[in-house]
């Protein structure tokens, strides 16, 4: 096959790739057929980005990791805080509603004695006002 | 023969110290009741106790009102019959 002939297969396999360049090279494929200049662009940006990836994938790996980790302590550490504060708030507003209903309790038990003690003197009051009127001396 | 006005007077004391006691009764069954469905959270007897104690005094004696008119009863109870009409 002279140059010429395969100057026609690659033109007509990458129909926009430019006249004046000649032969395209050959792919980097292991004995693949030729697929223009475009086709050899790919395998070979495949190919870098291939071995780029495999060059740094422990490396970015490893700072994958590395901030998923920080994200999550610093995510736990949130949550942990907020959970104290709300079961502080609550623990306080339980201990809240206790003490009122203690106070509730003693202010009633203290109107119950007030009024018990109340009428424990008016009816002492009252007989006495009875023993004076039928044991009083008769007046002149 | 008792004179009416005594044996009113000791009727009222005897009802009085009946009804502090059974009170009191009342009171400490309360108390010991809230202790047991309470008993998770670890109070020792003498706090509750003590608590008990505080709730009665400040119902009471704590009171200023109320210790007026319990020194006012007292002493109208202790006061003499001759006094009133000899």
């Amino acid at each position: 096959m002279g140059w010429l002939e395969r100057w026609r297969r690659a033109r007509a396999e990458a129909p926009g790739a430019p006249e004046g360049e000649g032969a395209a090279p050959p792919p980097a494929g292991e004995g693949a057929e030729p697929r223009g200049l475009s086709g050899w662009v790919e395998a070979r940006a495949e190919k870098v980005v291939k071995k780029a990836y495999e060059i740094h994938a422990e490396d970015l790996e490893e700072r994958a990791r590395r901030v998923v980790s920080s994200v999550y302590e610093k995510t736990a550490d949130d949550l942990e805080e907020r959970a104290v504060r709300a079961m502080r708030r609550a623990l306080e507003a339980e201990a809240g509603r206790i003490k009122e209903a203690i106070e509730h309790g003693v202010a009633v038990k203290r109107r119950e004695v007030r009024w018990s003690l109340l009428v424990l003197i008016v009816s002492s009051l009252v007989y006495l006002a009875l023993h004076w009127l039928t044991t009083r001396p008769d007046g002149p | 023969m008792i004179e009416p006005y005594v044996y009113v007077r000791g009727v009222t004391m005897v009802l009085g110290a009946w009804w502090t006691v059974t009170g009191l009764r009342r009171t400490l069954q309360v108390a010991r009741a809230w202790r047991d469905r309470l008993r998770f959270l670890g109070f020792e007897d003498r706090w509750w106790l003590h608590q008990v104690t505080r709730v009665v005094l400040r119902a009471t004696v704590l009171d200023p009102l109320n210790l007026a008119l319990l020194c006012l009863l007292l002493a109208l109870w202790s006061l003499p019959l001759d006094a009133v009409a000899p």
